[in-house]
């Protein structure tokens, strides 16, 4: 009995989908607009776009105000379009060019960039008294905020080191979603905290975290130790960019524990840049601060 | 088995519901067509018209971020746009000097969303007060929040855009603020052109020239104070009736190529006030010429109001008694023409490890017998306190005149007032037996006129 009333149950959802089938389709003629909108009056920026980081590393770029792409509901407007282009230069010279050099060839980042980098003019402010100004989704997307702040003149060196302190810290977001740091580096340090904003860096750094962002969680910490090494140069002037090892300094000095922790933590980014990527840090490095002193004006 | 066979008619008959006999399509077009159209439709109308378009937003009060709210004042702001088929629009904003004199290009697109939608994608002067920099917007919505503008809009007629005339209604889709196109002409947009938001702008704040904290305007017949608060984007209107009243309308304002416009006309019997269409200042006479409708006004400076508020002071000091609590002044006296000219903001203290002026406190009922406190508060290294100078004073006379005055009764012998002081100049222009016009600004705002040539004048506000 029961199984007889299976089969009609399934006989009678087989007819009832049956039953669904369009029999007066209209075949389109034009191809659906989607949501409409979606295409709109190219001009140079978007050849820019095309030329520079389509082609080459098969990267699409938002600039433009796309609704719900970013977090809604927040209040975080786009970019202004004359920063867009000048942006983009500075993240090719200055980020992405020193892993060119060190690589070879465009194709690790072809491989490895996410395909969409998303821009917003402002920052993304949060109700703890925090800002975004850059997020990895998931190995597809970088998000760059602030790009209306952007500035190369030596003056403005710090807000330009923080533009690639952030390219690089989601980049390395991008390199451990698609091959993860080694687990022994989650427990270097303990003491990660969701209150991390209360935390001065100077503080951190005592306690053995390169910043008070790194504080956050494991995966952070390992992308702020990236971003530090590789964003700033030395030399830099007072309250301007410094480099990692002046960052180091406030760590206590060799033998501290704080210096000890850090240093620790350095020693895994470079083995794993070495065994994962067979990137020789140090070197990136080097050509990273190049880069970055090159292109203040 | 009687029981199955129901069930089985049951989905069947479901399932036959499932049949699609209705055609979707309207005048043979599918919906995506149908969508694909209107978009084109509104886009053709945006850029349709030959003069371009005036934007005018309205706030509603209440500003979004992280889907939160946050309530403060409400703003109207106009917008000279001009759109081009290439997705580019080029705008004026009354929002600052800057951006009233030079126009700037950036781009748009009407897309389908909810609804059909107008997004200015690309950072222009109407991001500007919806930035959630409090350093760019100068929000007083606080960190994060904007001023309740929006950058991308519903179209909100409930017509299809090709029925749309020459008024296109927008509703803002994060904080729902409102907005208007209006199809500009000719002379509008020559106006923006010409430079006349920036001249209008600079009318009004010629205003200040006119020392007096009392600024008549005589039109018509009739006389009015003028109250302008350019952070607010408000202007006040008071004026005494036929009956005698005081009247009061505090009014948002906006400015296009064509003049001042008032959100809300003012109304005063047969008199209706919907704008200023030119204000040019004589300083010969230091006075200033006005442009209302047809009619020509001047605005003066006068000593004493057009009818005092003679029951404001006690309201302002029986508010702070009740509440236990100071009214504070970030600038001191105004005197002059001279924000802070006493200098009572460089105050400083070598009190408690040394502390920085914070703003100045007048506490009504401080002490029990009852006797009112006059003290600067100040930023010591954590904490705020009592500068360590101080007047006590019995409270306030309020004379048949309608002026409120304060009476000095002596400071700590045990630190006593450096003479010649900030400190000591203030107090001793709070004691002036002339007394003070009240003046109520706001729910808890105060101004206090000194009633000697009304050129001298505090700003309190409740710090709590």
């Amino acid at each position: 009995m029961r199984t007889y009333f299976n089969i009609f149950a399934v006989l009678a959802i087989l007819l009832s989908a049956a039953s669904c089938k369009k029999d007066n389709f209209t075949p389109l003629t034009t191809p659906p607009p989607g949501l409409g909108g979606d295409t709109w009056a190219q001009d140079s920026t978007d050849k820019f776009i095309h030329d520079s980081m389509t082609v080459p590393y098969n990267v699409a770029v938002y600039y433009k105000w796309l609704p719900g792409q970013l977090d809604f509901p927040s209040e975080i407007t786009p970019p202004d379009e004359a920063k867009v282009i000048p942006m983009l230069k500075a993240l090719l010279a200055v980020a992405y060019g020193p892993y060119n050099q060190q690589t070879g060839s465009t194709t690790f980042l072809r491989k490895y960039l996410p395909k969409a980098l998303e821009m917003a003019g402002s920052a993304e402010y949060l109700p703890n008294g925090a800002i975004f100004l850059g997020q990895a989704e998931g190995g597809t997307a970088m998000l760059l905020y602030q790009v209306n702040q952007f500035s190369r003149l030596k003056k403005d060196s710090n807000t330009f080191k923080q533009t690639m302190h952030t390219m690089h810290h989601e980049f390395g977001h991008i390199l451990h979603q698609n091959v993860l740091y080694p687990a022994t580096y989650k427990t270097i340090s303990t003491g990660y905290t969701g209150q991390w904003y209360n935390v001065a860096d100077a503080d951190a750094r005592q306690q053995g975290f390169i910043t008070a962002y790194a504080m956050s969680a494991p995966d952070e910490d390992f992308v702020e130790m990236i971003s530090s090494m590789l964003a700033g140069a030395p030399g830099g002037p007072s309250g301007g960019y410094d480099e990692y090892e002046a960052l180091l300094d406030q760590a206590g000095g060799p033998g501290s524990p704080g210096y000890t922790t850090i240093k620790a933590k350095e020693a895994v980014v470079v083995d794993y840049f070495a065994r994962v990527w067979n990137i020789d840090f140090y070197a990136l490095r080097t050509k990273c601060r190049t880069a970055f002193v090159n292109y203040l004006q | 088995m009687k029981k199955i066979s129901i069930y089985i008619l049951a989905v069947m008959t479901i399932g036959a519901g499932c049949t699609k006999t209705y055609n979707d399509t309207i005048n043979g077009q599918t919906p995506d067509q149908r969508v694909a159209a209107a978009i084109t439709a509104y886009q053709k109308k945006l850029t349709g018209a030959p003069y371009g378009w005036i934007l005018m937003e309205s706030t509603t009060g209440v500003a979004y971020n992280q889907g939160t709210s946050q309530t403060g004042p409400k703003i109207v702001l106009a917008y000279y746009m001009s759109f081009t088929d290439s997705n580019k629009v080029t705008m004026f904003s009354d929002w600052d000097p800057t951006m009233a004199a030079t126009p700037k290009s950036s781009s748009y697109n009407v897309k389908e969303l909810t609804r059909p939608a107008l997004i200015f994608d690309t950072y222009s002067y109407i991001h500007v007060p919806c930035d959630p920099d409090p350093n760019i917007s100068h929000s007083p919505y606080g960190f994060g929040y904007g001023w309740g503008t929006d950058f991308e809009f519903s179209f909100s007629d409930s017509v299809t855009a090709d029925q749309l005339g020459d008024t296109i209604h927008l509703t803002g889709n994060l904080n729902g603020a409102r907005a208007v196109l209006i199809k500009a002409t000719q002379a509008q947009r020559d106006g923006y052109y010409a430079g006349n938001v920036l001249a209008l702008m600079g009318g009004a704040l010629s205003l200040n020239n006119i020392l007096e904290y009392f600024k008549r305007l005589s039109i018509g017949g009739n006389n009015y104070e003028l109250r302008l608060d350019l952070t607010n984007r408000t202007v006040t209107f008071t004026w005494v009736d036929g009956s005698g009243k005081i009247q009061t309308q505090t009014v948002n304002y906006y400015i296009t190529g064509s003049g001042i416009q008032f959100a809300t006309p003012i109304v005063n019997g047969s008199q209706t006030i919907t704008g200023i269409s030119n204000i040019t200042y004589n300083a010969g006479n230091s006075t200033a010429t006005v442009t209302i409708g047809s009619q020509t006004g001047t605005i003066t400076g006068a000593a004493t109001p057009l009818q005092a508020d003679a029951t404001a002071g006690s309201r302002w000091w029986n508010y702070g008694a009740s509440n236990g609590y100071f009214w504070a002044s970030a600038y001191g006296f105004h005197v002059n023409g001279v924000d802070d000219a006493y200098g009572i903001r460089n105050q400083t203290d070598t009190a408690q490890g040394g502390g920085t002026y914070y703003y100045l406190a007048y506490w009504p009922a401080y002490y029990s017998n009852p006797a009112d406190r006059l003290s600067s508060i100040m930023l010591y290294t954590n904490h705020l306190g009592f500068a360590s100078y101080h007047w006590a004073a019995y409270p306030p006379l309020y004379p048949s005149n309608g002026t409120t005055v304060f009476q000095g009764a002596g400071d700590d012998g045990n630190a006593p007032t450096p003479s010649g002081s900030a400190f000591d100049k203030t107090r001793q222009t709070l004691f002036n037996s002339a007394g003070f016009y009240v003046v109520q600004t706001g729910e808890k705002s105060y101004d206090m006129v000194l009633a000697t040539n009304g050129r001298t004048w505090i700003s309190w506000f409740w710090p709590q």
